[in-house]
Formats: structure tokens, C-alpha cells, sequence
């Protein structure tokens, strides 16, 4: 057996000795003496330095075969516990014998801090280097983070505000969109800077004011389209003020009673439009979307109009954007669909019910598979997708569960174009508990 | 207050330390990661309060909450606790490891061992209390102490309570330590003739918690070496306790995991059994229809042997959605040119709207507000460039208001209320700002829409248009035409002194006795400053009733009246204006009390051209006296400066 076999074995043989038996008992003695032998023989002519790489163990630079089972339960354990190298020097003892052999049975963890797990039993002639936080990775983790704390504050503005109007509204007065304007640039400039990261919003389902977020995802989502048709800025901030106010008819019924319910689903168009009029001065376009987005370009839906009549570019528009929305969250009887079947519903009633070119442009924005879908990968692994990719049919994705589905401590960012999985199913949120919304 | 969760975790670990005190020393690792995570949920708990107090309840230990005692597990802990006559045990902030380390040595160690008894033992543990302690030695048994390894481990692999003991610390560890250790032991009870080691094991998993339970099955569903031990322990138990334990521990948290442990742990010939307990038990533990309908999908998909086929190459339709989503540049930018177009239109399409919602509205407030809505658009149209569209809605609410057929009383007021709004003070602006653009349409709508107009819109214009100036009395004059005239006569009486030139200007010219009239009035009225102002005015004009009227100001009692008379008298470049400023001249005491004004008038006279100006100079320059009396040289002095000016001018 060669000189590193040796220590490498002993190692082993003293972690296991640790799991079995007490101190005093003479097999973990005499793992520990044999360990100890080994390490004594190969620092006598100074520090003695075993490596892993990629799950091998190398003295030095030269790899140490898997002569035994040992060599690679303890090339795992030492990758498992983040450390990179083993330094052994002439004062290796028995403390440092017995502190190496629990920390590498301790359980790992993504943030093990096995120099510091050593230092506190005592170890003085063993070091170890452990492998780095990609601090890059960290601090971009971190802005994410922060951003994304950022994006559900103007969210949150976003539903308060329309939860304002609709109260005007209720109390009988004219709605005041005075500070509306602003929220929605912001929505707009942000969009602009990250559009996934919106799109991620938009996933998110409401408990309750299911209306309020409804019209804020609609908004998101017609913006999206909005700017991938290449709309000027002042075309894009009134097609998200429309969006926003699309569905404000609904806010003079009461549809806990079913009658008003069925009322509101077919004269909200009217009431909306009749309610808008009174901000048509500057802008009549929020005021006819309101009126039109659920006339399709085929001549039904209601209102009913004129045959020579045609829906404004953002009926046509927020028309989609507001069937993809209902077609992805729970309906009364909580039946949803995937973000992809719905975008495949979508261009399926195209011609019909929408117009073909915007429905291509709803595809363009989000992407085969949508951000906010669940997908399982061919490995079994689950991710969910966080942005399209340059292959519109491999997305980027946060991957969530492991492929026994055990979910990461933390997710980990994959470009499916750059791996050899391949997605096999996209799987409804339902199906596993999960808020997508928060995971984006 | 703590939850009963999160007391219980306290206890949790409390329990297994002393579980793996029994076996292992308060130095080893395994003790030792137990008792750290028993002192990080104390930890946890200290954050909200200072103390916690335990109490050894019948069968478990207990913790005092709202009057009540509530079990919190660690039911052998309690059996010990018992064993040395403990009431209660506190514990304060502050606490180590190390302290609980050392009460749980003394809660392990024989109490025949004890000889000051429990109380004696812990007393020196910082932040622990202990109370209500029994000196009652039992007799306990001693352990053999001079055993190989071998029969130590093969001991171990007998004892389900002290396998337990082992799992609960192990599984706090590495999986791969603690399943090369199970093997271990495995090996070593077979070596001592133990029939078989899953008993033993499936004796030991009743007593575990959550942790140890999962820890287990973990080393069942990965490929280890203690894989197959597993199986046998799988073998020994029941399918009720196998799904309670997957149901309740880290695999049933979702479908995948629960799928996955499912079709891998070597279940053998009970996976059905065991499949249709975990179902049954799922109402109870929370899970939804729909994840079981997943959980039996993933129990397909896993028990598969080929790979999976990519979900792009099953299914075309994602191919079709990719194609769909390449849209072209040129597409793109012929949709955006259509939308920019049609937003152009959106005013027309509102108009449109409006109109058809205001025919079908049954309700008035409604009515009332698509009215004033409609009203309110006028002047936006105006301004951006639609007077057409404008004059549409003007002529649409002046129709309504003529032919109005609805049932409301008040509709007619409304109905003039909204038309009053649409041709506003902006709208006139706007409509004024159309006309003097030039725009032969626009100014065809302007004069549609003025023709509904209300007597007060319609002063808004004169105002409006007096405010520009003669260019926007032209302008409003090219909408209203001779009406102007007497709108201006009309208004001239009260005008503000600053409107009057703009009034003069334009009512000067006329001979009509209605502007002749105005013009006599405001000449005459008794505020000078607006006589000042109509002189200004009469000087824009130039015409000869101009000049009438200025002749008479020369002579005006306030002295800014009459150089503003002169001065506008200055403007008007005609032998008859020139005479006119010679005659006063003459008639001034120039030398005397008159020199003020006529300094002003010889300055205008240098600068008018006319023969009479330099006529009436020179005749001033040329004067001869004996006695100079006065200001006689000063007036000299600026008479030849003046024919100087006029002729470096000339």
C-alpha cells in the first residue's frame, strides 16, 4: 500500500471509528494509532498535501488511485465538505486526528465551514483550503435579491393604486389618476432593464383582490407584447394605463351575488368605458380598451358593434394579454393551465378570436415555454423557467429540485442550451404545492 | 410565547443527546452534533424570552402553557429524569452546549453513580435548575466494560433502543459516514449470529423521530452500502408504518420526492401495499387531489426503463409556437405602423363610442357623464390638431340638446351645461390659435362650432382674442366676421384699459354709429388711463378718424394723455398728423409751463417726415426776442438739435 493509500485509509478508518465506537474503545484506538502512523510517515520531511479535483484524490499533483473503497468515500466526503486541499504537518496529533475524522462525518452543507469546524475542536496540525464562494456570484445573488424586493414594492404600488380607484369608484367619486402615471413609467422602465423579471411578477396568483392583480399581470404582459412591436415610449405608457384599467367596469358590482356576477361579465365592457370617459380629455385610448377588449377580430364578443367596426391596435392587444392571464390562474373551480398550453391556446384561437399577428407577438415576448413554467428535465430534475433563451425551445431555468426531489438549498441558475438535459414534461404548479411566483 | 414546535425541537435534542451519551462520550462528534442543534433551537427560543422550564410529565416531557401542561415529546428523557426524582428543568439565556452536556451526562450516568445524588451533580451547571430532586439510589446494573469491538458492535445491532440511540445521532452527520458505519454494524451482528438484522433495525426505526426515520429511508433510495439492511428493516416492518414515516418526513414533502423514495427503496413485494397506504393517509397530511394524480404519474414515469423522449420532439406543437414567435423585422415594423396609425384614429373611434353609448344609456347619472366626458374632449381635439372631429362633437351636443327625446327633466339644462364645457376658454384659445393658422378647414369647423357657442364662450373669444392683440381680433374676426365689430362695440365700455388699444385699433375705421359711438366713449371716459391707452390704440389705427380723435387728445387735461396722443400722432406718417403736431405746437406756452410737452413734441417732430414737422422747427429754431425769457435758449438749443437729427437723417 502506498504512503498516501496509507493516510487516506486511516482517514477513512478514523471518521468510521468516530460514527462506531467510544473513545476508549480499542478499534477507535487503533484507527486513530494507525492514522496517526501514516501521517507521522509522511511529514517527516515536512508538510504533506493531498488535493481533490473533480472527485480525485491527488498527493500533491499526482493522482492517488482508487485502490480501495476508502480513497473514494473520502474523495467525496472532502468535495461534500467544500475542501479543496488537506495540508498535514510534523505536528499532526491525535486532537488533530480525532477533528479531522468528525468534521468529515459531520453532515455537509452548502455553507460548511470545515476550517472553522476544525479550529474549534482543537485541530493545530492539519489546514485546510476550502473552495470559494464565487463572491461575483454572491453579490449578483444579492442585487437579485434586492431587486427583486424592489419589483414587489412597485407590484404592490401598482395593485394599491388601482385598489384606490376602484374605492373612488365605490364611494361614487371620478377616478383621480393623478400619481398613475408615474407608477407606470416606473413599470415601464423596468420592464425595459429586465423583462423576465416582470414576466416572473406577473406569475404571481392572488389569495384575495384577485381583479387588482389580474389587471396588473394583464398590464406586464401587454407591455411585454407592446415592446416587443417596437412601440415609442408615450404609445407604451398608455398601453399599460389601458391595461391597467381594462377591467375597471367590474368595480361597480357586487359579485358575491351571482346575478351582479353574470351582470359584470358581460356589461363591465360598457360601465368601464362610460366610467373612463371621464379621463378620455388627453387619452381616449384607455376609455375604448376598456369598451372593446372583448370584441374579436371575427365580429363577436360583445359589445356588439358595427360590422365596419374594428378594435383599437391596444384592444387587440390587451384582448390576448387578459386571455393568457385568466387562461394561467385558477378558475372558480381552480382549474388552471401551464403557461405554454395557454400561449399554444392563445394562437390556437387566433383568426378568430385574435388578432394573428399580436398572438405571434405574445409568443415572441414570453417564449415556447413561458417564464413561470414548472418543467421536469429529462435527468428529473425540476426547475422553473426565469427567462427565454437564445433557443427559443431551451430556456433558462432555476433549477429546484434535485433528481430524487429534494429540493436545493438554493436553486441553481441553468441555461438549457449549455446542458445535455432535455425538458420531458412541464408540470402544473399544482402538482407539486408550489408558488412559482416566489421562486422567480 | 414559543410554539409547542418549537419547544418540542428543544426536547428533540435534548432526547438524542442523551441518547448518544449512552454510547459514545461527551467529546465524541456524535453527541456533540446533537447537542448543538438542541442549543440552537434554545437559542431560537431565548431570542423572545429570557427562560424555559420543563416538567417530567407520565410519559413524555412537558412545558406549561396558557394553565395547561403540553406533552412536548422526549419521552425518554422523562423516563430518566423520573429515575432521579426531577420535578422540573430549567433553563436560563445563555446556555452552552457545554452546560447541556454536563446535565445530560449526570441524566445518563447510573444514578448509583451519583453520590451527591442528581442535584448535587448539576448544581454547578451554569444557566440550568433543577428542582424537586429525589435522593433514592436505584439499582441499576453495570455495563461489562472489557468487551471486544466486535461483540460492542454486535451488542449494538441487537439493541434496537441503543441502535436507535446510534441512528438519531448518525443521521445528524454525513449520510455517507452513517451508512458505511450501519453496514458496519450490520456486519458485526451477522458475525455474532444475529438472524436478522432488520428486525433489530425495524425495531430501532419505531423509536426514531423524523430525522432518524429519514435517514434511513435515504440510505435505502441512494445506492449505498447500507442499501441492503435497509430493505430487510423495510421487509420487517408494516405498510402503515412505512408510509407514516415517508408521509410525515422530508420524502412526502412533494410528489417528485415521494414518487422517487417510492419506486427506489427495496420495497420488494409490499410497494403496492405500501403505495396505497401512503394514498390513504393523504387527506391527512394535506395533500391535494391533484398531487396525487401527479404522484401516480411520477410512479409511471419512474418505473420506466427507456429514457424519456424530449418534450420538443413528442410534441410539434412547441416547434409551431417557436416558429410562430419569429416574427419578422418587416412584420414588426408594419404592425407597429399600423398601431401608431390607428392610435391617431382613437379619437374618432371614442367619439364614436361615446355617441353610441349615450343612445343606448337608460341610466341618467351615466347619461350625464358620458355628456361631460364627450364635452370635455373638445378642446384637446382642437389643440392636437382635429377641429373637423371637434366641431362633430359640438354639432352632436347642440343636435341632442335641440331634438332631445329622453325621459330626464333636467337633460336639457345637462345637455347645455356640456355644450357651455365644450367650446370653454381652452377650446376658444384653441379654436382662435386654428384660425390664425390658415387652415381653411380647420377655420370651417371653428366657425361650426362657434355657432353653438354660448354668449359667454363667445366673450371667452373677445377676450381671447383681445389678449393677442390686432393679430387675434383678425383671427377671431375671420371666424365671427362683421359680428366682431359690434362684440367689440359692445364690449369697449368696459373694457380694462389695457384691452383698449387692441378694441381702438379695430373700431377706429368704422363708421358705423354703434362703433362711433364706442369710440366717442372711450375718448371721453374719465379715467386716463384708458384714454391713454385708446390714444395708443388710435395710433395703430392711422386712419383719419384716428387723427380726428388724436387732434382732440393733443389737448387732453392729463399730460400722459396727451404724449401718448402725440406720440401715437408721431406714428402716423402724414402731412395731416404733421400739421396737426405744428398746430399744437404753436398753440403750447413752450418757453413756460408747457416745456415738458413740448420737448416730447419737438422729439416727435424730428422724427416725423413730413414738410410740417421740419416747417414748424424751423419756424421754432428761428424765433428772434429781445428778452429771453424762461426756457427760451433750452427750447432753441433742442429745435436746432431736432433739424440737425432730421437732416443727418435725410
Amino acid at each position: 500500500m502506498s504512503s498516501a493509500a496509507a493516510v487516506v485509509g486511516g482517514l477513512a478508518a478514523t471518521r468510521k471509528a468516530l460514527q462506531l465506537y467510544p473513545e476508549a474503545h480499542p478499534r477507535f484506538r487503533g484507527a486513530v494509532v494507525s492514522f496517526l502512523g501514516a501521517v507521522q510517515g509522511v511529514t517527516m520531511t515536512g508538510a504533506y498535501v493531498l488535493n481533490v479535483h473533480h472527485g480525485r484524490l491527488y498527493e500533491g499533483s499526482n493522482v492517488i488511485p482508487d485502490e480501495t473503497p476508502s480513497i473514494a468515500a473520502i474523495a467525496e466526503a472532502l468535495e461534500a465538505h467544500r475542501i479543496e486541499s488537506l495540508t498535514f504537518h510534523a505536528n499532526f496529533g491525535e486532537t488533530d486526528a480525532i477533528a479531522l475524522g468528525a468534521v468529515l462525518g459531520m453532515r455537509p452543507t452548502p455553507q460548511f465551514d470545515a476550517a472553522g469546524e476544525l479550529e474549534s475542536r482543537g485541530a493545530k496540525g492539519v489546514t485546510v483550503s476550502v473552495l470559494e464562494e464565487d463572491e461575483d456570484a454572491e453579490a449578483e445573488k444579492r442585487e437579485r435579491d434586492e431587486q427583486r424586493r424592489r419589483d414587489k414594492v412597485l407590484y404592490e404600488q401598482l395593485v394599491g393604486m388601482l385598489r384606490g380607484l376602484s374605492s373612488q369608484l365605490v364611494g361614487g367619486g371620478a377616478p383621480d389618476l393623478g400619481a398613475t402615471g408615474d407608477v407606470v413609467q416606473n413599470l415601464l422602465g423596468r420592464l425595459m432593464s429586465d423583462q423576465a423579471a416582470m414576466l416572473g411578477l406577473a406569475t404571481l396568483r392572488a389569495k384575495s383582490e384577485v381583479d387588482l392583480f389580474h389587471s396588473v399581470n394583464v398590464a406586464i404582459y401587454a407591455l411585454a407584447m407592446g415592446a416587443a412591436l417596437g412601440l415609442p415610449d408615450e404609445g407604451l405608457a398608455s398601453l399599460g394605463m389601458c391595461a391597467l384599467l381594462h377591467d375597471i367596469g367590474k368595480v361597480p358590482f357586487d359579485r358575491r351575488d351571482p346575478e351582479q356576477a353574470k351582470q359584470a361579465t358581460y356589461l363591465h365592457p360598457e360601465i368601464g368605458a362610460q366610467i373612463l370617459v371621464r379621463i378620455a380629455e388627453d387619452d381616449q385610448a384607455p376609455m375604448l380598451v376598456a369598451y372593446e377588449h372583448h370584441m374579436y377580430v371575427d365580429g363577436s364578443g360583445f359589445p356588439e358593434r358595427d360590422p365596419d367596426y374594428f378594435p383599437h391596435p391596444f384592444s387587440r392587444i390587451i384582448g390576448i394579454a387578459d386571455r393568457y392571464e385568466t387562461l394561467t390562474k385558477p378558475n372558480a373551480e381552480g382549474a388552471c393551465m401551464t403557461p405554454d398550453k395557454a400561449l399554444m391556446t392563445v394562437l390556437r384561437e387566433t383568426g378568430r378570436k385574435w388578432d394573428p399577428l399580436f398572438a405571434r407577438l405574445l409568443a415572441r415576448a414570453l417564449g415556447v415555454f413561458p417564464v413561470g413554467c414548472v418543467v421536469r428535465m429529462s435527468d428529473q430534475r425540476v426547475a422553473v423557467v426565469r427567462a427565454p433563451g437564445n433557443d427559443p425551445l431551451r430556456p433558462q431555468v432555476r433549477v429546484l429540485y434535485d433528481e430524487g426531489g429534494i429540493e436545493y438549498p438554493e436553486p441553481i441558475e441553468l441555461d438549457m442550451a449549455e446542458t445535455e438535459a432535455q425538458l420531458v414534461e412541464v408540470v402544473d404548479q399544482d402538482f407539486l404545492a408550489l408558488e412559482v411566483s416566489e421562486r422567480l | 410565547m414559543p410554539s409547542i414546535a418549537d419547544v418540542s425541537a428543544v426536547v428533540r435534542g435534548l432526547n438524542t443527546t442523551a441518547k448518544s451519551l449512552r454510547l459514545y462520550p461527551a467529546t465524541s462528534p456524535i453527541p456533540r452534533q446533537s447537542v448543538e442543534a438542541a442549543c440552537a433551537a434554545l437559542g431560537a427560543l431565548f431570542a423572545t424570552r429570557s427562560s424555559l422550564t420543563l416538567s417530567v410529565g407520565r410519559d413524555s416531557m412537558e412545558f406549561r402553557q396558557d394553565g395547561e401542561h403540553a406533552p412536548v415529546g422526549g419521552g425518554e428523557l422523562a423516563e430518566d429524569l423520573r429515575r432521579h426524582g426531577v420535578a422540573d428543568l430549567s433553563f436560563e439565556a445563555g446556555c452552552t452546549p457545554e452546560d447541556l452536556l454536563a446535565l445530560l451526562g449526570a441524566v445518563v450516568t447510573d444514578p448509583a453513580r451519583l453520590p451527591g445524588g442528581f442535584g448535587t451533580a448539576t448544581s454547578r451547571v451554569p444557566h440550568v435548575r433543577v428542582s424537586a430532586v429525589n435522593l433514592v439510589v436505584l439499582d441499576i446494573p453495570q455495563q461489562a466494560e472489557d468487551e471486544d469491538f466486535d461483540s460492542f458492535l454486535a451488542r449494538l445491532a441487537a439493541d434496537p433502543k441503543a441502535l436507535a440511540a446510534w441512528i438519531s445521532a448518525a443521521a445528524n452527520g454525513d449520510p455517507a459516514a452513517m451508512a458505511e458505519g450501519l453496514a458496519e454494524i450490520g456486519a458485526a451482528g451477522a458475525k455474532a449470529g444475529l438472524a436478522d438484522f432488520g428486525a433489530s433495525l425495524a425495531a430501532a426505526f419505531g423509536q426514531l423521530d423524523g430525522t432518524g426515520k429519514d435517514a434511513l429511508f435515504g440510505l435505502g433510495i441512494d445506492e449505498t452500502v447500507a442499501r441492503g439492511l435497509i430493505g430487510a428493516m423495510l421487509r420487517n416492518l408494516g405498510q402503515p408504518d412505512i408510509a407514516q414515516g415517508l408521509n410525515e418526513g422530508l420524502y412526502g414533502k412533494n410528489m417528485l420526492s415521494l414518487s422517487n423514495a417510492l419506486a427506489k427503496l427495496p420495497l420488494a413485494d409490499k410497494l403496492d401495499s405500501v403505495i396505497e397506504e401512503v394514498r390513504r393517509m393523504f387527506p391527512g397530511n394535506g395533500h391535494t387531489s391533484k398531487e396525487q394524480q401527479f404522484l401516480d404519474h411520477m410512479l409511471d414515469v419512474r418505473s420506466r426503463k427507456e429514457p424519456e423522449t424530449a418534450l420538443t420532439t413528442a410534441d410539434d406543437t412547441y416547434d409551431k409556437v417557436a416558429r410562430a414567435a419569429d416574427v419578422s423585422a418587416e412584420e414588426l415594423a408594419q404592425a407597429a405602423a399600423q398601431a401608431i396609425e390607428a392610435g391617431k384614429a382613437a379619437a374618432e373611434r371614442s367619439v364614436r363610442t361615446i355617441l353610441t353609448l349615450l343612445d343606448q344609456q337608460r341610466d341618467f347619472d351615466l347619461y350625464c357623464r358620458a355628456l361631460d366626458g364627450l364635452a370635455a374632449m373638445v378642446p384637446g381635439l382642437l389643440e392636437r390638431g382635429n377641429p373637423k372631429l371637434a366641431a362633430k362633437v359640438v354639432n352632436e351636443l347642440a343636435s341632442r340638446e335641440a331634438r332631445t327625446t329622453q325621459p330626464w327633466p333636467e337633460v336639457a339644462d345637462r345637455l347645455r351645461a356640456a355644450l357651455a364645457r365644450a367650446t370653454n376658454a381652452r377650446t376658444m384659445a384653441a379654436l382662435l390659435r386654428s384660425a390664425a393658422s390658415g387652415d381653411p378647414d380647420g377655420r370651417v369647423a371653428a366657425r361650426d362650432i362657434l355657432r353653438h357657442a354660448t354668449e359667454a364662450s363667445q366673450q371667452v373669444l373677445l377676450e381671447a382674442a383681445m389678449a393677442s392683440g390686432a393679430e387675434g381680433i383678425a383671427a377671431a374676426e375671420s371666424l365671427v366676421g362683421r359680428r366682431m365689430v359690434d362684440m367689440l362695440a359692445a364690449y369697449a365700455p368696459r373694457a380694462q384699459a389695457a384691452q383698449l388699444p387692441a378694441i381702438v385699433a379695430r373700431l377706429s375705421v368704422e363708421s358705423e354709429p354703434r362703433a362711433v359711438a364706442a369710440m366717442d366713449a372711450v375718448i371721453r371716459r374719465p379715467d386716463a388711463n384708458a384714454r391713454r391707452e385708446a390714444a395708443v390704440g388710435l395710433g395703430q389705427a392711422g386712419d383719419m378718424n384716428a387723427l380726428r380723435r388724436l387732434d382732440a387728445l393733443l389737448r387732453d387735461s392729463d399730460p400722459s394723455v396727451e404724449t401718448a396722443a402725440i406720440r401715437s400722432l408721431g406714428r402716423i406718417e402724414t402731412a395731416i398728423a404733421g400739421r396737426a403736431l405744428a398746430a399744437r405746437l404753436g398753440e403750447l406756452d413752450i418757453d413756460g409751463k408747457d416745456f415738458e410737452v413740448g420737448r416730447e413734441l419737438i422729439g416727435v417732430l424730428a422724427r416725423h417726415p413730413s414738410a410740417e414737422a421740419e416747417d414748424a422747427l424751423r419756424r421754432l429754431a428761428g424765433r428772434k426776442t429781445l428778452i429771453k425769457r424762461g426756457r427760451f435758449a433750452e427750447v432753441q438749443d433742442l429745435a436746432r438739435q431736432a433739424l440737425e437729427r432730421r437732416g443727418g437723417a435725410r
